[in-house]
């Protein structure tokens, strides 16, 4: 059940055929891993708190630096030199009260990322390089936990969600690492990369509209164009093809 | 004929074009043609040695050519090839 002040809080999106008060409740019960709280991280964060998703563990290992300030919209001149998990726990609990938030100070390992996918209803990848992605794909395919890959580069982005057993999965997309300099990135590329992230999330926890389900969505910032990119599973892919 | 598809920057490749119509029969033989339309093209997609580029992927109506033969996957008519560069960053 939400409360009076939750059902004002949320008054806007309860406004919306889809959501109502049944899907603002199905948010509050669900439970959601954010892998990584930097460009992407924030706004997919900002957002699934502001939209009343009950449970956000968020995990990063880094602090605060003045260069991630042009992106990394959860941290301001204060947060510099403060564990990000610890800062954006602060600005999450200072946004929406009433949700829980978990920060995790720690890094994505083979031996950690089972116990932080664990009851986790869908996972956001919010990393910067490919060897933490393959491990929150392995286990997003061994726990059957859905996965939103989110990228950037520059002004632009790309994005799709991920269904165990039903999509194409990381490996089928990328089978090789891209390689894993610092990329240059204008904050709004992941500004807009982790809002649809995020608008992906709440879709599918609330079984609403179409899912970016087998469709790569490239967006490119310069010529403001997005370009769909149709996949498929690869039935020979050494992650996902015995599932 | 096969139809090669650019995302993003890839675009500005084929001066600005999101499609282009091609005879090729395989994916080497779409990147020479490229090239060949659009000079330069090929050395956003290939290195030196003529590999693919780790920073780019290649798709043959949804299939990852990594996954499949390469640079040598065959083509037939009405292919739809999709390339795009990997985004890391988060």
């Amino acid at each position: 059940m939400i409360t009076a002040k939750e059902e004002e809080r949320y008054d806007r999106q309860i406004l919306i055929d889809e959501i109502g008060v049944k899907g603002q409740e199905r948010l509050k019960q669900s439970r959601v891993l954010v892998s990584g709280a930097g460009g992407l991280g924030s706004p997919i964060s900002l957002y699934l708190a502001a939209a009343g998703v009950g449970s956000l563990r968020i995990v990063d290992q880094d602090e605060v630096s003045l260069s991630n300030l042009n992106r990394q919209i959860l941290y301001g001149n204060q947060d510099i030199g403060i564990k990000k998990a610890e800062a954006a726990e602060q600005r999450l609990r200072n946004l929406n009260p009433d949700i829980h938030v978990e920060a995790v100070a720690g890094r994505i390992t083979e031996e950690t990322v089972l116990d932080l996918a664990d009851s986790c209803d869908i996972i956001l990848d919010a990393m910067d390089n490919f060897s933490a992605r393959y491990l929150l794909n392995d286990v997003a395919l061994k726990k059957n936990i859905p996965f939103i890959y989110g990228g950037v580069c520059g002004l632009e982005g790309a994005l799709t969600t991920i269904i165990p057993g039903k999509t194409a999965c990381l490996r089928c997309i990328f089978p090789t690492s891209p390689p894993g300099a610092a990329a240059p990135v204008l904050g709004a590329t992941p500004g807009a990369i982790g809002c649809l992230q995020a608008m992906e999330a709440i879709k599918y926890i609330l079984g609403m509209g179409k899912l970016l389900a087998n469709r790569l969505l490239v967006f490119d910032g310069f010529s403001m164009a997005f370009t769909e990119i149709r996949l498929n599973r690869n039935p020979r892919c050494s992650d996902c093809a015995s599932i | 004929m096969v139809v090669a598809r650019l995302s993003g920057q890839l675009r500005k490749l084929a001066n600005g074009r999101e499609e282009v119509n091609l005879a090729a029969d395989d994916i080497a033989g779409c990147i020479n043609s490229l090239e060949q339309e659009f000079p330069g093209a090929k050395e956003r997609f290939c290195d030196e040695k003529g590999e693919l580029l780790d920073a780019i992927n290649i798709y043959i109506n949804g299939d990852n050519i990594r996954s499949l033969q390469g640079l040598s996957t065959p083509l037939k008519e009405g292919d739809e090839v999709d390339f795009m560069s990997a985004f890391a960053a988060g």
